[in-house]
């Protein structure tokens, strides 16, 4: 229920036991390895696997471009036999054909686009000249030049016609005629071509380059499209092939995952301290894991372990532990920061709070109903693990708690029941309802979190306390815990009575604050002042309080969302297709509304807990625990091992 | 002569209007803070597509205000009649004014929160796109700004559930 507390620990042994120790250290998953902080051994150097490693999620991605999987909200990573994976080590040649051919065959499908776009150009600039129905090499004859080429839209071309008509040296003949350019054929005696095309060059004409055609233009399209045709078809040869290898897509992923603990392994060794003879590795172990690691120890006999509780002052990695209630809260604590090991882990206090306001921030039992059995359907059928099984749970815990507040406030889908039997029957909320009584809800709200600030004051005080200063926690957190009941009597007090208990209790603890706030201060005068200063913290409280009211705002906008979505369902009225509309705006507003305003929630709700709570006594930045364990993405790992072993 | 005086100072016109001005400035300005996010996204995107999600929470934390605009508009309308079954009420110009009134602060606040919170919200899209695990911290940062037009449409609220 708390900060799980660490031991240190140091394994000796001989040089050549390392590999089989890290081994075993990494199956057994409970050590944190400490990094060295002198230069790294490069004797394991790791870098060879990374670029190995790159090449083949490179593969997988070839594999995921053309071989669609549909990818399941929560895969489940296929079982891999332990053997078959450290087959790897021997053996890889068959994984790295598929890999190089996976990556070759795709920079091929590359050569291929760029192939068919450029045949395609090519294709286009012919076009034009396809009523031109003589081979371009045959173009001319004994004392004429043919020179096909091209003017520009804006040159008149009949003008140019009867100019060169009256010249007698040559003349234009069109071909074709796109809008943008004139495509022509110019014939010019041969002994005036040089000078015609001169001329005509300084009116924009621009001769085709002949280089590499030959044939009728026709006959070129049509080889251009008979080679384009060759590459779309050598495409989807490709692609099919490419599709041939995606049944060994596992077999990829498992020498990933293989790569990569062989990385985390090189790394491991590059941390331990090494000499000719001998290895030490050191770090971390929780405390009730020792008694594993010891266990593993004495299987060596060239192994020699010394475990030691941390010093005092020690920064140790952090572990949070908690009950099965708290634990899927952690992951609140853990997105702050995690707790520095002189503080405590506070999601087991924040969880119920958290519980509590986001349902209240939701606050409607259909949404809760629907958004709880969603989350148990998703822990039932995809069994998640890690982090996601934290989340799932922490949605199913809020969708819990939307239930319950949704019922005592008397929303189901909002007004779903009153609209659907058109006013006769709504469900009744079990305690009132926000929307007719808001400011109920407002003081509710405020309650709610002055209890949650007074909580996280008093884990403060217990801070103080064990830290042995006592005086520190009756005087900054003591005092505070009188006035600001004091003031609410004071200033809410129904009868004279609560008044006067109100009056005192603020002038006592008022100058409590007064004498004690300013005790770090040599000067006396400075000493009343930070004294008198400290009471503006009352505006501090204030607010924190006054931020609690966007409990209210997001029930209300919730709720109200709601019946927007069924008044504007119900407005066919309560004919067929009327139905038919209102049962299509529900299901679709209500997915809406359930997604807007869980993420509302629980955006708010941290912020409460981490604003207005945490702010009370929390200190961040531990170093998480990070266990020297086989991390994989792909596949999960059946250990035989440990069965031959016991 | 004095007709479109009358019409004016009419208190349905009134109402009308506030409902009116809380949709239409809460609402352009979540569409400019969800663009602005928009903006950065799709940067992000085009590097990582599978940051897709994460980005897209982001996107929707300035679209609220539109929805709290709405939301009120809503309660005004139902409250003067024109939404739900009890038809139309005659208001005094003074009722019409007050509805008008406790439009404001949804709208103004709510059109400046959304941009503000449109642009840290922006800025949270460059967390994911160096550090996506920190998406969380991106959202409560965003998160802060929404506080005030939370604030604002719990007193637009109160204002309107008041007027007798």
């Amino acid at each position: 229920m708390a900060i799980v507390s660490m031991n240190k620990f140091a394994v000796a042994g001989l040089a050549y036991l390392k590999e089989r120790f890290v081994n075993d250290l990494m199956k057994l998953g409970a050590a944190e390895i400490n990094e060295r902080k002198e230069e790294l051994n490069t004797l394991y150097d790791a870098m060879a696997y990374e670029s190995e490693l790159n090449k083949a999620e490179a593969a997988l991605k070839v594999l995921d471009k053309f071989d669609r999987q549909k990818k399941a909200l929560f895969a489940v990573k296929p079982l891999v036999d332990e053997h078959s994976l450290y087959e790897f080590e021997k053996n890889s040649n068959e994984v790295k054909n598929y890999i190089d051919s996976l990556i070759s065959k795709e920079a091929r499908l590359a050569e291929i686009s760029s192939g068919v776009a450029l045949l395609e150009s090519r294709i286009y600039s012919l076009q034009p000249w396809i009523n031109l129905d003589v081979a371009f090499e045959e173009l001319g004859t004994a004392f004429v030049d043919v020179i096909p080429g091209t003017f520009p839209s804006f040159i008149r071309i009949e003008a140019l016609k009867e100019e060169l008509k009256q010249q007698m040296l040559s003349f234009i003949v069109t071909v074709s005629d796109d809008g943008e350019q004139h495509y022509v054929v110019v014939f010019s005696h041969r002994e005036h071509t040089e000078s015609v095309v001169q001329i005509l060059t300084a009116k924009g004409f621009s001769a085709l380059d002949l280089k590499n055609l030959s044939g009728t233009p026709q006959s070129i399209i049509d080889s251009l499209i008979e080679q384009k045709r060759q590459l779309i078809e050598e495409y989807s040869r490709v692609k099919e092939e490419i599709m041939q290898l995606a049944p060994n897509r596992l077999k990829i992923q498992a020498y990933c995952d293989y790569l990569r603990i062989a990385i985390d392994k090189k790394n491991a060794l590059d941390n331990a301290a090494l000499t000719n003879k001998a290895f030490v590795i050191s770090g971390w172990i929780p405390e009730e894991e020792s008694e594993k690691l010891k266990h593993l120890c004495q299987k060596y006999k060239d192994i020699v372990l010394i475990i030691k509780k941390p010093e005092k002052d020690e920064e140790i990695p952090i572990l949070l532990k908690n009950n099965s209630f708290a634990e899927p809260f952690e992951i609140i604590t853990e997105q702050y920061s995690m707790p520095s090991n002189f503080n405590i882990d506070p999601t087991a206090i924040m969880a119920p709070f958290y519980f509590i306001f986001f349902g209240m921030m939701v606050s409607d039992a259909g949404y809760g109903i629907l958004l709880t059995l969603l989350m148990a359907f998703v822990l039932y059928k995809f069994k998640p693990k890690g982090k996601t099984e934290k989340f799932i749970r922490f949605l199913l815990y809020g969708g819990i708690s939307t239930f319950i507040w949704g019922a005592l406030f008397g929303g189901w889908f909002g007004d779903l029941p009153l609209v659907v039997s058109q006013g006769r029957h709504g469900i009744k909320a079990i305690w009132f309802n926000p929307i007719d009584d808001p400011i109920k809800l407002l003081i509710v709200a405020f309650l709610f979190g002055a209890v949650h600030i007074f909580t996280g004051m008093g884990i403060k005080a217990y801070l103080l306390i064990k830290e042995g200063k006592i005086f520190d926690a009756v005087f900054d957190i003591g005092s505070w815990y009188v006035l600001l009941p004091s003031l609410v009597l004071l200033l809410a007090g129904t009868t004279p009575d609560l008044k006067n208990i109100g009056k005192y209790g603020a002038i006592v603890s008022a100058a409590a604050l007064v004498l004690t706030q300013g005790r770090n201060e040599k000067n006396i005068v400075k000493r009343f002042l930070s004294g008198v200063l400290s009471l503006y913290g009352v505006t501090g409280y204030l607010s924190d309080v006054l931020s609690y009211s966007r409990v209210l705002a997001l029930g209300l906008s919730t709720g109200v969302i709601a019946s927007v979505i069924n008044t504007i369902g119900s407005l066919f009225g309560f004919n067929v297709l009327g139905i038919v509309v209102l049962i299509l705006v529900v299901v679709f507003g209500t997915v809406f509304n359930i997604a807007i305003s869980a993420l509302g929630a629980y955006v708010h709700t941290s912020r409460l807990q981490y604003v207005e709570f945490f702010s009370k006594f929390f200190e961040g930045g531990g170093k998480p625990f990070k266990p020297f364990k086989i991390n994989t993405k792909y596949v999960q790992i059946i250990d035989r091992s440990d069965l031959a072993n016991e | 002569m004095n007709n479109w005086i009358d019409v004016l100072f009419n208190g349905n016109v009134l109402a009308v209007a506030g409902a009116a001005l809380a949709v239409l400035m809460a609402g352009i300005g979540s569409a400019r803070g969800v663009g602005i996010v928009g903006e950065a996204s799709a940067g992000v995107v085009s590097e990582d597509p599978s940051k897709f999600g994460k980005v897209l929470l982001l996107q929707a934390l300035p679209g609220t205000q539109g929805i709290y605009g709405l939301l009120i508009a809503f309660v005004i309308m139902t409250r003067i009649g024109i939404v739900g079954g009890a038809g139309v009420q005659p208001l005094t110009t003074q009722q019409g004014l007050l509805y008008l009134a406790s439009a404001l602060p949804i709208a103004i606040v709510g059109y400046f929160s959304a941009v503000f919170q449109g642009r840290a919200a922006a800025a949270g899209v460059g967390i994911v796109a160096k550090k996506p695990e920190e998406l969380s911290k991106g959202m409560i940062i965003a998160a802060l700004v929404e506080t005030y037009a939370v604030l604002a449409l719990l007193a637009s609220f109160l204002m309107v559930s008041g007027i007798k």
